[in-house]
């Protein structure tokens, strides 16, 4: 029986940052490892410092290792340019941040569908609107995001990180900054989505409900994960 | 969702910070269309003005000195299919007598009604009108005249020969004409008409051209002809017209016949100009030359005879060809040519007067004209080789030119011939000979032998004689004469008007120059708030490249919506650069007008395509600056955007650059001292010493913000010094402005000058308490105490301890700063070297030399003439370098080079190029006489020597006009300081925006770094304690942009500050620098103060 080739497969990864002065340099990661199969939802928790950030930057392709192997759907991410890396960014990965990052001067649909500006999807505008009825938000699609709650301007976030349909949502600390019901429902929404979207979800967080409601719980220690 | 909605709502959504962006944008276009409009309304109005003066007027031919007959304008008119008016143009002075108000060095023109209409104007004099005058508005106005009134024309006389001519004679040369004023001529009814290719005004007087002609003696005479326009009018046309139509009397040639069929071509000028003689020679090689001429005295032993005419005759050809002459009698008894060029042949009277035989040596003695019109005796020896009876050409009293004094002249005791005359040494049977044989020659010498003593520049013949048909041989000469070679040529004078306005002084660019720290002031203004606001949305920066945008899409997104920032602040600026040109032509014609040369002609217009490239060019500016800060920006990694970073992080300084700034220091102070050592002609050098000082300053302020962002000891001021370390660039960018800003003030305002301190032989003054023009030329030497009290009525005593330079000087444009044209016939002034020797200080010579003056005299090898000039007049007047050439047209039409061979430093002597006498004389021969003075005279003679020499005795007369060089110099320096003014003016404009620019960057820091001095204020630091903090960092780039700026600036201007005339003011300049130390400070402290406003503890917990 052939086994099926996961989505993302980390192999010994460190990364370090060069400290100031003639201090040694901080190991951050030190040979971690980590298979993640397409629809798979995992939780990476931590205490603060640990790296899971690092983490999550390296596997969305906005920082590199500085040892190690990425691949991604079969692409090994160390081949690839900037310009390359920005493409995989739009067309198979989803990120939703602690903060929600939306831009101010657009409507919630229109930071919904930014991201299409780049993949150049068709259809989006459909597939927008779905989504936000999906979330609650289909009466908020003409609102700027200042006149969203905490917790909409998150959902929004979450909405726009799907967009594209990708293959791998990430999410850093996405509750961090919403009070307990908000963080909630948008757990619910994030384990819903990611049954509904087929689409792996790796959360990075400090919250453990919400660790727990996904498939696998992983926790970063001393640079690796266990 | 498209891209350009997106770059759409980022623009509404941010339009308060893209206000600012939008006003830099504006300001920077508004300058630039400014500059260039200025330009558009300078060359405008010069335009206006060139088509004023000069009406329909497309050709002019002629000159003062030459006189033709006013009826080839008929013929010419006929040919060209063009209005031709006949002019008589000369110097005059004019006087009201009831105010004794008086204008000295006008124009007096004798016209007919072709004229007026040429300037499409009613005739306002009719050709015949009696004893009526019109002047111009200007005349008028000096004159304090209006119509009815009375004035009175004090005009040259032109005389038949040259005043410089030998025997030119004594003749009174000045006409006085008491006229009514019928008219004032305006603008618009032709009143401006000039030639010269000058923003002001002329004075003029328009007199019929009959009387004026009847007045100096002309009948039916003009010196001028002006063309109007015509579909074929042009020099090749109008030259061609004129050697179909002119005649040999319009260069004052005369066949007459003599006696058996035999001619003589001779002139009223006396003496037959050279070309003519060159187109005599080759017409007719068998022609026999005559040169007769006015001697003093002939000796023979102890036996002598005064005052004789002696003539020098011989083959025009070579002798070969004029064998066919049995004699030299021309038919009739005579000589024959196998005389020796050191032999003479006398007539029997002589032989008999002097008792002298043939073998016997005979002396002659006659003057020769020298420089200043000095007259030289000379004397030369011959042998008598023959003597022939009074008959034939031995009493040929033809053989006389009309010597003017002699020739007409009754008795030989009234003679005036112009040359020192002693009527008692006339005897009576010199009477006797006058009476009987009049001005036969005594003797007779070869014409070798007589050229070599009595040929002038004037010419070297005063007759040729020919045995021809008379209407044949007249034409076949006049068909070998070139007119222009006797002054008949045309000058494409609408052309050179509209090249002089084309090319005129580049106001714009020399706006655009003047205006450029302003402009970089506002651009900087522009990048700094642009990559501000770029700052606060650093993290949907991040957002966006995370989402998979590459830097490029996202960097053209925000620069296509600062494009349409710009574009909205270039559409604005471009029409506030109308009002803002508006605003500087009105500062030209009130507090600036010595930039203008007090013109109050200069009028708005501005062309659709200057708002174009000016609205262009400012919004693409502005892009490049918003390109330059978004590069940066786009360094950043997502996640540090995303993490709220806004600019790189800070190195430490490169080993390079921290040499790179003490390395270019060190560079500019050896420039400095190498050069310290007297070369006046450093000032290049030691600007660019002050730009590299300048640099390396800065460099060397970057290296140490970079140094010291690292750490250090933890102290109060220390931790100021970190924070300023904190952006290098945006640190470095308000610390260059400012230095940038002082650099200008400084180097700029330390290169003021003041004519009134240094007065020595090197100074501008040259060392020539006077500089005096005249109208009508003064023909001798003004140092020579018997002339000037002979001929100008002065004693030894008015002129005691008073040394005279003086030039001769062929009219042409102003090519002084005055003058906004740009010339195209420089005024030329002769000068003989020697007198100038030591005087002055010269910026630029075309080779190492310690006599300057000398170059003068050197003969080129190419054969140009060398000049010298004013280095302002040199630069900018005429755009040209030491070294380079001009063409100029001589009198005869033919374009000699002129090399530039030296500048003088800032002298009396702007206005035109001086070349040596010698050569002055060869190129306009018919220029007579001095027209130009430098008076060497103590300081405290000056008034009474100005008054003595405009008030008492003739020189008044001559429109002799003095002004002490001082107030010249100031009347020059009022233009150079008024630039600087401008410049000044705009530079604190700059400085203005620069420390607003300041005031944002300490907003910008102070609100950026809220959450920071919270926490200050958290861990105990007083409030007072947090804003001294805040303060001392700002202060400290505000001194050392100040500093830097300053010391670089007065580097540069070293040369300036030891030059003769410097003025530098030191107090305006340190006040300059204080008030702009004080906005900085005042800025730094009102935006500290606002930044901080409200509880501070509150940005702490949002932090």
């Amino acid at each position: 029986m052939t086994q099926t080739p996961p989505l993302l497969e980390l192999t010994d990864i460190y990364k370090h940052y060069e400290s100031p002065g003639a201090a040694a340099p901080t190991e951050v990661l030190k040979g971690l490892s980590l298979r993640v199969d397409a629809a798979q939802a995992l939780a990476v928790v931590g205490p603060s410092g640990s790296g899971k950030s690092t983490l999550l930057n390296i596997i969305g392709t906005l920082d590199r290792p500085t040892a190690g192997r990425v691949m991604l759907n079969g692409q090994d991410l160390r081949q690839k340019d900037e310009k390359a890396l920005a493409a995989i960014r739009s067309r198979q990965i989803g990120f939703v941040f602690q903060s929600h990052h939306l831009l101010p001067q657009c409507t919630v649909l229109e930071n919904v569908l930014v991201p299409t500006l780049v993949a150049g999807q068709v259809g989006s505008a459909e597939r927008a609107e779905r989504l936000l009825e999906r979330v609650g938000l289909e009466r908020r699609a003409s609102y700027r995001p200042g006149q969203l709650s905490g917790g909409e301007r998150q959902r929004v976030a979450v909405v726009r990180a799907l967009i594209n349909a990708p293959k791998l949502l990430l999410a850093d600390e996405p509750t961090g900054s919403l009070d307990e019901a908000a963080s909630n429902n948008l757990a619910d929404l994030l384990v819903e989505l990611n049954r509904d979207e087929s689409a792996a979800l790796i959360v990075v967080t400090h919250s453990m409900d919400l660790a727990r409601r996904m498939d696998r719980m992983l926790e970063l220690h001393d640079g690796v994960l266990i | 969702m498209t891209t350009w909605r997106l770059i759409f709502r980022s623009a509404g959504f941010y339009l308060r910070g893209h206000l600012g962006v939008a006003a830099g944008v504006a300001v920077a276009t508004a300058v630039l269309v400014g500059a260039l409009a200025v330009g558009d309304s300078i060359g405008y109005s010069l335009a206006a003005v060139a088509k004023r003066r000069l009406g329909k007027v497309t050709l002019a031919a002629g000159t003062d000195e030459r006189f033709f007959r006013a009826e080839l304008a008929d013929d010419l008119a006929g040919a060209l299919g063009a209005t031709v008016a006949p002019v008589i143009r000369l110097n005059a002075t004019a006087v009201n007598p009831e105010t004794r108000d008086r204008a000295n060095r006008i124009r007096v023109l004798g016209v007919d009604e072709r004229f007026w209409k040429l300037g499409n104007a009613d005739a306002l004099l009719e050709g015949k009108a009696p004893r009526e005058v019109v002047l111009n508005e200007p005349l008028a106005e000096r004159l304090n005249v209006r119509p009815g009134d009375i004035v009175v024309l004090r005009i040259r006389k032109p005389g038949l020969m040259s005043d410089d001519a030998p025997m030119s004679g004594d003749a009174e040369a000045e006409a006085v004409m008491r006229l009514t004023v019928k008219a004032v001529a305006s603008e618009a009814q032709f009143g401006r008409f000039s030639l010269r290719a000058e923003q002001v005004a002329p004075m003029t007087a328009f007199v019929p051209l009959e009387m004026l002609q009847a007045a100096i003696g002309r009948t039916g005479k003009a010196n001028m002809l002006l063309v109007g326009q015509g579909a074929k009018i042009n020099p090749r046309s109008a030259g061609a017209a004129m050697r179909k139509h002119w005649k040999l009397a319009d260069a004052e040639l005369e066949l007459r016949e003599l006696l058996d069929g035999y001619g003589e071509f001779r002139t009223d000028r006396v003496f037959i100009e050279h070309p003519v003689e060159q187109a005599a020679r080759k017409v007719f090689p068998r022609a026999v030359g005559v040169l007769t001429y006015f001697v003093t005295e002939i000796r023979c032993g102890k036996h002598s005879t005064p005052y004789s005419m002696v003539t020098a005759i011989g083959p025009l050809g070579n002798r070969e060809e004029a064998q066919g002459f049995e004699s030299l009698g021309l038919g009739r008894p005579g000589l024959s040519f196998d005389i020796e060029d050191d032999e003479i042949v006398i007539n029997k009277w002589l032989a008999d007067d002097l008792q002298a035989k043939v073998g016997d040596e005979i002396e002659i003695e006659y003057f020769v004209i020298g420089p200043m019109r000095k007259l030289q005796t000379r004397t030369s020896k011959f042998r008598i080789r023959r003597v022939v009876p009074m008959e034939g050409l031995a009493a040929d009293r033809e053989l006389m030119p009309k010597f003017p004094g002699v020739a007409g002249i009754e008795n030989c005791k009234d003679w005036k011939p112009g040359v020192h005359f002693d009527s008692r040494k006339v005897r009576d049977k010199d009477e006797e000979y006058w009476n009987r044989y009049r001005g036969a020659p005594k003797a007779f010498v070869t014409l070798r032998a007589g050229k070599e003593m009595w040929s002038n520049r004037f010419g070297g013949l005063t007759a040729v004689r020919l045995p021809l048909g008379e209407r044949a041989a007249a034409e076949a000469l006049r068909r070998e004469i070139e007119p222009a070679s006797v002054g008949l040529f045309f000058r494409p004078v609408r052309a050179e008007a509209v090249a002089a306005g084309k090319k005129s002084l580049n106001f714009g660019s020399l706006f655009l120059r003047m205006s450029m720290f302003l402009i970089a002031a506002a651009v900087l203004l522009v990048g700094l708030l642009f990559v501000f606001g770029i700052q606060q949305r650093s993290r949907q920066i991040g957002t966006l490249l995370a989402m998979g945008f590459r830097p490029r899409q996202v960097r053209r997104m925000l620069l296509i919506e600062g494009g349409a920032v710009a574009l909205v602040g270039g559409v604005i600026g471009a029409f506030a650069g109308l009002l803002y040109t508006k605003a500087i032509i009105l500062g030209l014609g009130t507090v600036w007008t010595g930039a203008a040369a007090g013109t109050s002609t200069i009028r708005f217009h501005a062309e659709p395509l200057t708002l174009a490239v000016g609205g262009v060019s400012g919004v693409l500016i502005a892009l490049a600056a918003m390109w330059i800060t978004l590069r940066g920006r786009m360094k950043l990694p997502a996640r540090e955007l995303l993490a709220g970073a806004s600019a790189p992080p800070v190195h430490a300084a490169k080993k390079t650059g921290l040499w790179l700034g003490p390395g270019l220091v060190i560079v500019a102070l050896i420039i400095l001292f190498a050069s310290a050592g007297g070369d006046k002609d450093a000032t290049t050098v030691f600007f660019a010493a002050g730009a590299v000082l300048l640099v390396g300053g800065l460099a060397f302020i970057h290296s140490i913000l970079s140094a010291f962002s690292g750490g250090g000891r933890m102290t109060f001021a220390g931790l100021a010094v970190r924070n300023v370390t904190r952006r290098p660039g945006r640190s470095l960018a308000t610390v260059a402005l400012l230095a940038c800003g002082a650099f200008l003030i400084v180097a700029v305002g330390a290169n003021r000058k003041s004519p009134c301190k240094d007065t020595g032989a090197t100074s501008p003054a040259g060392g020539f308490a006077l500089y005096g023009e005249s109208a009508l030329p003064v023909p001798g030497d003004l140092n020579d105490a018997k002339e000037a009290r002979r001929k100008y009525g002065l004693t030894p005593a008015d002129l005691e301890g008073a040394r005279f330079v003086q030039l001769r000087i062929h009219d042409g444009d102003d090519a002084s700063c005055l003058n906004l044209n740009r010339p195209q016939r420089p005024k030329i002034m002769g000068v003989s070297p020697e007198l100038l020797q030591g005087r002055f200080t010269f910026a630029r010579t075309i080779e190492p030399t310690n006599a300057p003056w000398r170059l003068l005299e050197r003969r080129m090898s190419d054969g140009a003439v060398p000049a010298i000039g004013d280095h302002a007049t040199i630069v900018w007047a005429l755009d040209k370098a030491v070294g380079d050439t001009l063409d100029y047209t001589d009198e005869r039409g033919r374009t000699f080079r002129i090399r530039l061979v030296g500048s003088l430093a800032g002298s009396v002597l702007q206005s035109g190029l001086i070349i040596s006498e010698r050569n002055f004389t060869e190129c306009f021969g018919s220029e007579s006489g001095y027209r130009a003075f430098l008076i060497d005279v103590r300081a405290e003679k000056v008034d009474s020597l100005t008054r003595t020499l405009t008030g008492k005795g003739r020189l008044g007369d001559l429109g002799l006009e003095l002004t002490a060089s001082a107030k010249r110099l100031e009347a020059f320096y009022d233009v150079h300081n008024t630039y600087l003014s401008i410049f000044q003016a705009l530079g604190s404009l700059g400085l203005l925006l620069g420390s607003a620019g300041l005031g944002v960057v300490v907003l910008r820091n102070v609100l950026e770094r809220r959450g920071e001095l919270a926490l200050l204020r958290a861990v105990g630091f007083t409030r007072p304690a947090i804003f001294r903090l805040v303060l001392y960092e700002h202060w400290l780039l505000l001194a050392a942009g100040l500093l830097c700026g300053s010391a670089a600036g007065l580097a540069a201007v070293v040369p300036a500050l030891r030059s003769a005339g410097a003025a530098a003011p030191y107090l305006s300049l340190s006040a300059t620098l204080a008030a702009v130390a004080a906005g900085g400070i005042l800025w730094i402290y009102l935006a500290t103060a606002a930044a901080m406003r409200g509880p501070m503890l509150a940005a702490l917990r949002s932090e």
